[in-house]
């Protein structure tokens, strides 16, 4: 192995990278930019439902339920309705989630010290949000109903509250959770980038060109692995400028941990990268695989959107392998946590592992092939 | 004219299915996707990890214990002795959420307003809410039952919930319907994006362009394969998600379909921009990626869009794939038609109007 091949590779991917503009932004700043997008986008996350009303009653009390239900704004009202088809007709084009309807006599049976019933038709197609329409629905019935207890009746009831607290992170929805998870989605760039690479010699066969070069397989792939992780270190710089001076996500960890995690995490990728440039020939098939089955999974299986039940085996399986699924536990770890590279042990090991194991098969894959 | 068109396309599917590689990944690539995807975020929380101080140890705080363990969504895996050690558990992922119960609890109860701590890695945002209701959930029914005890009738307002289309809140009928949907995206996207750019880059394009292809003929007949290949990969996705994942198909299939390939053009134009302003196969990928998830951001899968501020909802009104979703789910889930779905018909037919015509403006600038 020569440093001075290996260097000459590297300088030749550099050119490659810097000599037009857009594939110099491509790699610095578009991470940055998509975190922008993604951590706007998910920072309005917060409970928010439609509601429509067909209120019966019309009573003094029904009035004081809605707008009880309705004051801090988690359901927003939509409009007064009076019939069931017009219920039908707003859920159908989803201009709401939840219909309340209050029938007739709510608050003459609630003065006679009779329950009463009111019906809630809820749009049942996003399931998280419909079942977390119905829980907030059923407390601040509840509570309400409560409040009315002592108007009634004139006497208290026993009854546990639960205080609530977030550590590390105090509002649980807030940009600070996100972020960290969504810096390792955009850092899959690199891997990307270096996949195409990879196969652009294949398919413009300027391989075989460098095949006739004293150039060794191994110096090859290392040169153009240092330019690619060299560029992801610098994209870096804006997202981290982002997420601290824009975001204000405190960096509780050494920036130096997360530097040395990241280069883990760039190798770690890259392994899948060279996986795939092995078996295709062209670079759109090289795109369509690590878009379809690396990046998209990545995605949906980081946890980062939906809850991911890991007692499935196969989901297990396919987490432990994706890269992604580790590092967030770890970006999360330095950001958030502060914790140092002992306490994070743990992921760091199972992503080396990952990482080292894709490295490997793909070099014994790419020798065999070359020769 | 068509003739040529024709020969072009031809030629384009040639290419695409001569690597092998290619032909199996645009055949079972969306295939494994789906399953990976469906298979891991349908299922839901199981037995989250709960670590609880329990300093009360009376007959109110076994109650809960019991409660929160009758719980599918959360477990008890450790009772600590003292708070200060919840930081270690929480800190190394070991548990989501710690359960405090104040010494006093029982005997509170009478007077005043005892509390509960519940203290989530706030840092694990979905599984950390979910622990959190559930916990809130099994507090509420012993404060039920302990109120229940106090005044046996007490004239409450009961909630009857009633859930539409679907009523058993199955999780994957949303995920899987919005997975069919980026399916057909990508691939329509990535065949598109990169057709002309790989001519361009292997210097093909330049003996295209003396052949008597005019301009817009080389467009659409780049185009076609791009569509069959996406139109192909919709019935398959469809098929599997309404036969082996289950999914209701409510509505009519000839009318999703044809919505479908509205979408497919409009995101073929989308595809075609790309090409327009790429040099590199390398830059169109990227910029394929970055499209996506900006894409995904505001299709109202990850966020619902009217919890956007205004001007993101209006902003999510330019991208094709925020009405593809509401179409799938209109059609197979509420099962309805265009009497209902007509603005988004409409808003898919000008997207597609549209982006092909930007793409076709913007691609014989190029190409001249």
């Amino acid at each position: 192995m020569s440093l001075n091949r290996l260097f000459a590779m590297a300088r030749k991917e550099f050119h490659h990278v810097t000599r037009d503009v857009r594939t110099l932004l491509l790699v610095t700043i578009a991470p940055a930019f998509l975190l922008v997008i993604l951590a706007y986008v998910f920072a309005f996350d917060v409970d928010h439902f439609n509601l429509i009303v067909f209120d019966q009653d019309r009573s003094q009390l029904s009035r004081r339920y809605i707008s009880d239900l309705t004051g801090d704004g988690t359901f927003a009202l939509q409009a007064y309705v009076n019939s069931y088809d017009e219920i039908d007709q707003w859920l159908q084009i989803g201009q709401a989630k939840v219909a309340i309807v209050i029938p007739l006599g709510l608050a003459a049976d609630l003065q006679a010290h009779r329950p009463a019933n009111v019906q809630a038709v809820i749009d049942g197609v996003d399931a998280l949000a419909g079942g977390q329409a119905i829980t907030q629905l059923e407390a601040r019935t509840r509570m309400f109903s409560l409040n009315l207890l002592p108007v009634i009746k004139g006497q208290p009831a026993g009854r546990i509250e639960a205080r609530n607290l977030a550590w590390y992170n105090p509002s649980i929805k807030s940009l600070n959770s996100m972020v960290p998870g969504l810096v390792a989605v955009v850092l899959t760039m690199p891997a990307l980038a270096f996949a195409i690479s990879l196969t652009r010699e294949k398919e413009l066969g300027s391989f075989e060109g460098l095949a006739s070069t004293p150039i060794r397989g191994l110096e090859y792939l290392i040169g153009k692995m240092i330019t690619y992780v060299g560029f992801g270190l610098l994209s870096m710089i804006p997202l981290l400028l982002v997420t601290t001076f824009w975001f204000h996500i405190p960096l509780r960890g050494s920036l130096v941990v997360l530097v040395a995690v990241t280069i883990v995490y760039y190798l770690a990728t890259f392994g899948v990268s060279m996986l795939v440039a092995n078996f295709v020939k062209s670079q759109q098939a090289a795109m369509l695989f690590m878009i379809l089955l690396f990046f998209i999974p990545s995605f949906f299986l980081s946890g980062l959107i939906l809850p991911i039940d890991t007692s499935s085996p196969i989901t297990r399986l396919s987490g432990e392998f994706l890269p992604a699924t580790h590092f967030i536990v770890i970006a999360r770890g330095v950001f958030l946590k502060g914790l140092d590279l002992v306490e994070m042990r743990a992921p760091l090991t199972t992503l080396t592992v990952v990482g080292a194991a894709g490295l490997v098969l793909s070099l014994v894959i790419f020798r065999k092939r070359i020769s | 004219m068509f003739n040529r068109i024709r020969n072009l396309a031809i030629k384009e599917l040639i290419q695409l299915t001569r690597d092998v590689f290619m032909l199996v990944l645009i055949i079972i690539g969306p295939t494994l996707e789906l399953v990976l995807v469906a298979r891991a975020t349908t299922q839901g929380f199981h037995h989250l990890p709960v670590v609880v101080v329990d300093q009360d140890r009376s007959q109110t705080s076994r109650e809960l214990i019991a409660a929160f363990n009758n719980t599918e969504e959360i477990q008890i895996i450790a009772f600590l002795d003292s708070p200060d050690q919840i930081d270690r558990w929480l800190a190394e992922n070991d548990a989501v959420l710690a359960v405090t119960i104040p010494p006093g609890l029982e005997a509170d109860l009478a007077t005043g307003l005892p509390q509960v701590q519940l203290i989530v890695d706030g840092t694990r945002s979905a599984s950390a809410a979910y622990a959190q209701g559930a916990a809130i959930g099994a507090i509420n029914a012993v404060t039920a039952r302990l109120a229940g005890l106090n005044a046996p009738q007490l004239p409450t307002i009961n909630v009857r919930s009633q859930v539409r289309y679907n009523p058993t809140f199955n999780i994957s009928f949303f995920v899987i319907s919005a997975q069919l949907g980026f399916i057909v995206y990508q691939v329509a996207l990535i065949v598109a994006s990169l057709g002309l750019t790989r001519e361009r880059e292997l210097g093909t394009l330049e003996q295209l362009l003396v052949t008597p292809l005019q301009r817009i003929e080389l467009i659409i007949g780049k185009a076609i394969p791009a569509l069959l290949v996406a139109a192909l990969d919709f019935v398959i996705v469809w098929l599997i998600v309404t036969q082996a994942f289950g999914l209701p198909m409510r509505g009519s299939f000839p009318l999703l379909f044809g919505l479908s390939l509205l979408f497919i053009i409009a995101e073929i134009g989308w595809g075609l921009m790309i090409s327009a302003i790429s040099h590199t196969q390398q830059q169109a990928v990227l910029f394929v990626f970055v499209l996506a998830l900006t894409d995904v951001s505001f299709s109202g899968y990850t966020v619902p869009v009217e919890r956007l501020p205004q001007f993101m909802q209006w902003l999510s009104q330019l991208f094709p794939m925020q009405h593809y979703l509401q179409i799938i789910r209109g059609v197979m889930l509420k099962g309805t038609d265009l009497s209902t779905l007509w603005p988004q018909a409409l808003a898919m037919m000008a997207l597609a109007i549209l982006s092909g015509g930007v793409a076709m403006f913007a691609l014989r600038r190029r190409l001249d």
